[in-house]
C-alpha cells in the first residue's frame, strides 16, 4: 500500500505537531501551569498517527492518554487540547476533566475515554456492533496498552467481538511498562499478538516506531473489518519515553533502554526515510517546524487567555440533556 | 503410563455410584421431595479420572456445580451431598442455607463456588500461591464450563497464574452449552486448550468420555505443577446429555436425536466397554457394584430425608469467619 507523497508529508507533519504539543505540556506542567497529572505521547507518534491515517471519515475511533497524534489527525485542534490541559472552559470537556481525559467529540468519531483504561475496549465493540446491526459499512478502532491485556474487560471483547465478527479493530501499544510492572511480570509470552489464536482472530506484531508499517497493517485490518470478515488483534510494540505521567520519573526503567528506544525514535526515522526518498528538502522541513512552532504557540496563549469554568458549571454536563 | 487394576475398579465403582445418585437426585426433583437439581451426567468420566489424578490426601480443589462425581471422588459421601439436595443442617457445604451443588468441604479442602460462574479460577490462583509461598507440597485444580471461559476472571486468572507459575490446573469441561448457548456462539475457535498459548502455559485436549484419557491428562498436569513447572490448561471435551438444571427444558434449544447420539458415547458405556475388553470386570462383579451404589445412595435418601433442617435463628449466620 503505498500512499501519496502528500499524505506522507501530513503524517510526517502530525508527528511534529504530536511531539510538539507534547513537549509544550510537559514544559507547561513544569512551570506549574496544569494542575493533576499529566500523560505524555513521547514514543507513540507513529502508532497514533498511523492508526488514525487508515480510518475513513465516517469510522470511529477510541484513543487513550498516549494517542494524542490520533486526536490531532481526526481533527481536534492543539487549541482544544491546551485548553483541556490547563482546565479552561474553551475545552472539550470544558474544564472538567484534566488533560485527554474527557476529550471525545462524537463529531470527530472520537469516543472519549474513562479512567480504568481497557473499559474503552467494551465501549468501542459496542460501537462496532451498532454499525453491524445499521448495516452501516463503518469500523471501530480502539486502543489499548500492555497493561490492559491484563483485564478482564479486554478478553470479554476480544471474544464477543471475534464470535460476532464484529467490525472493530485492537491496537495493543505494548510500551514495555504498565506505570511501573514491566512486560515480563504482566504476561508469560513474547507477543501480546499471539492471543489472537485463543479467539480465532489474525494477530499481527508491527514496529509502533515505523509509521508506514503501522498504517498499513491498521489499514488492511480496517478493509477486513469493513468487508465483514471480522477483528483484528495489532500489537505495535514500542517504548514509553518518559514517566507513566509527568510526576514520576520511572527510576525503574533501565537508562540504556531507553537509550536504545531513542535510537529508534520514530519521528527522526520516517524524517530520515522521507529525505532519502527527496519528498523532504532543508527548507520544506524548516517550513513545517515553523508552521508547528506557530501552532502550538498560538494555542498555548489561546489557552492561557481562556476562562476556567464557574464553580457552579462542575455539575453540569453529567446527563445528555445539559 | 500404566493405571493399577485397583484404580480403575474403584474409578469405575465411583462413576457408577455419581451416576446412581444423580439419577435419584432427578427422581427426588420431579417428586417434588427437593426444590432443584443440577446434573453432572455425562461429565463423570471427566471428574472421575481427574480426581484419581490427584494427591486427594492434601491438594485442593475448586469444583463447579456439575463436580458431583468430582467431589465423590475426592471424599464426600452420598450422605453429604444427600444433605445439600434436602438442605439440611448436616450439609457440609453451608448447613442448609446454599443452593444444592455449591460444594464445599472444609477438611476435605474443597473451596465452594459462588454462583456467577468463572470467579472460583482467581480464588484458585491465589490459593495456589499461597500454597507455594508457604512452602507446602499441594496442588490446585479447578474446574469451569466453556461457558465460563469467556469471563474476565477466567483471562486474569490464566495470565496472572502463567505469570507466577502458580501450581494449578486450569480443567475446562467443555460440554458444549453454557445453558442454551452452544460452543460455536461462545467462542470462534474449535478448542479451548488454544487459548493456553496465549498465556505462555501448555494447553491439551482430551476426550472427555474417556476417563483414561482424563487421568493421564491431569496427572501429567498435576506433576508438572509439583515441580515447578506452572499451569497447565486442560480441556477435556464432552457433551452435556442433560437440561442444564431441572428448571431448563432443552428441547426448546436442541434436537432429540443430537442428544441421544452422544448418549450412545458417554463415559460409563466407554469405560465399562474398556473394562470388559480388558478382562477387568465381569457381569458378575459389575451387578454387586451396581447393588453396592443402589444400597449407599438408598441409605443417604433416608439419612438426608430424615436429617433435621437448620435452625431459622442461624439462618443469617456464618457470614464471616468465626461466626
Amino acid at each position: 500500500m503505498t500512499l501519496p507523497n502528500e499524505d506522507l508529508l501530513q503524517i510526517y507533519e502530525y508527528m511534529l505537531l504530536t511531539r510538539a504539543v507534547d513537549d509544550r505540556i510537559d514544559l507547561l506542567f513544569k512551570q506549574g501551569k496544569i494542575e493533576g497529572v499529566s500523560f505524555s505521547s513521547l514514543g507513540h507518534e507513529a502508532i497514533a498517527v498511523g492508526a488514525a491515517w487508515a480510518l475513513g471519515p465516517d469510522d470511529v475511533v477510541a484513543p487513550l492518554h498516549r494517542d494524542l497524534g490520533a486526536y490531532l489527525v481526526r481533527g481536534i485542534t492543539p487549541r482544544q487540547v491546551l485548553a483541556q490541559f490547563l482546565g479552561r472552559r474553551t475545552a472539550l470537556s470544558r474544564g472538567r476533566d484534566g488533560n485527554t481525559h474527557g476529550m471525545g467529540d462524537l463529531n470527530l468519531g472520537i469516543l472519549g475515554y474513562v479512567s480504568p483504561l481497557p473499559d474503552q475496549l467494551p465501549l468501542t465493540l459496542g460501537a462496532a456492533m451498532a454499525f453491524w446491526v445499521r448495516q452501516e459499512p463503518r469500523v471501530a478502532l480502539a486502543f489499548f496498552g500492555d497493561g490492559s491485556s491484563s483485564e478482564g474487560a479486554a478478553h470479554e471483547t476480544l471474544n464477543l467481538a471475534s464470535v460476532l465478527k464484529a467490525p472493530a479493530v485492537f491496537i495493543c501499544e505494548n510500551n514495555q511498562f504498565a506505570y511501573s510492572t514491566p512486560t515480563k511480570k504482566q504476561f508469560a509470552i513474547e507477543n501480546l499478538a499471539d492471543r489472537a489464536a485463543g479467539y480465532g482472530i489474525p494477530g499481527v506484531v508491527v514496529d509502533g516506531n515505523d509509521v508506514l508499517a503501522v498504517y498499513d497493517v491498521v489499514h488492511k485490518a480496517v478493509e477486513r473489518a469493513r468487508r465483514g470478515e471480522g477483528p483484528t488483534l495489532i500489537e505495535a510494540k514500542t517504548m514509553r519515553m518518559r514517566g507513566h505521567a509527568a510526576h514520576d520519573d520511572a527510576f525503574y526503567v533501565p537508562q540504556e533502554l531507553l537509550a536504545a528506544w531513542r535510537e529508534k525514535d520514530p519521528i527522526r526515522r520516517f524524517e530520515a526515510a522521507l529525505r532519502q526518498q527527496g519528498l523532504l528538502s532543508d527548507e520544506l522541513a524548516e517550513e513545517i517546524a515553523s508552521r508547528v512552532a506557530a501552532a502550538v504557540d498560538d494555542a498555548t496563549t489561546f489557552a492561557e487567555k481562556s476562562p476556567f469554568p464557574e464553580g457552579r458549571e462542575a455539575l453540569e454536563g453529567v446527563f445528555c440533556d445539559v | 503410563m500404566d493405571v493399577p487394576v485397583e484404580t480403575l475398579h474403584e474409578m469405575f465403582y465411583q462413576i457408577v455410584l455419581a451416576r446412581t445418585l444423580d439419577e435419584r437426585m432427578w427422581v427426588l426433583q420431579r417428586q417434588g421431595q427437593v426444590a432443584f437439581h443440577i446434573s453432572g451426567m455425562g461429565q463423570e468420566g471427566i471428574q472421575v479420572g481427574a480426581a484419581f489424578a490427584m494427591d486427594r490426601e492434601r491438594d485442593f480443589l475448586f469444583p463447579y456445580y456439575r463436580d458431583h462425581a468430582f467431589v465423590l471422588a475426592w471424599g464426600m459421601t452420598p450422605r453429604e451431598l444427600m444433605l445439600g439436595l434436602f438442605a439440611r443442617k448436616g450439609d457440609p457445604a453451608s448447613g442448609g442455607r446454599q443452593m444444592p451443588a455449591h460444594y464445599g468441604h472444609r477438611r476435605l479442602r474443597i473451596v465452594s463456588q459462588s454462583s456467577p460462574v468463572a470467579t472460583q479460577i482467581p480464588q484458585a490462583v491465589g490459593i495456589a500461591l499461597a500454597n507455594e509461598l508457604r512452602g507446602e507440597d499441594v496442588v490446585t485444580i479447578v474446574c469451569f464450563g466453556e461457558g465460563a471461559t469467556s469471563k474476565g476472571d477466567f483471562h486474569e486468572g490464566l495470565n496472572f497464574a502463567a505469570v507466577h507459575k502458580a501450581p494449578v490446573i486450569f480443567l475446562c469441561q467443555n460440554n458444549q452449552y453454557a445453558i442454551s448457548m452452544p460452543q460455536s456462539k461462545q467462542m470462534a475457535i474449535e478448542n479451548v486448550s488454544d487459548k493456553a498459548v496465549g498465556y505462555g502455559m501448555p494447553g491439551v485436549t482430551v476426550d472427555g468420555n474417556d476417563v483414561v484419557a482424563v487421568y493421564k491428562a491431569v496427572r501429567e498436569a498435576a506433576e508438572r505443577a509439583r515441580s515447578g513447572g506452572g499451569p497447565t490448561l486442560v480441556e477435556a471435551k464432552t457433551y452435556r446429555i442433560v437440561p442444564h438444571s431441572s428448571d431448563d427444558d432443552d428441547r426448546l434449544y436442541r434436537s432429540r436425536e443430537e442428544v441421544e447420539r452422544w448418549k450412545k458415547k458417554g463415559p460409563i458405556i466407554r469405560f465399562r466397554k474398556f473394562l470388559y475388553e480388558n478382562n477387568l470386570l465381569d457381569e458378575e462383579s459389575e451387578a454387586r457394584l451396581q447393588a453396592q451404589a443402589i444400597a449407599e445412595v438408598d441409605e443417604a435418601t433416608e439419612f438426608a430425608r430424615q436429617a433435621p433442617f437448620p435452625d431459622l435463628k442461624n439462618a443469617i449466620r456464618p457470614v464471616y469467619y468465626g461466626d
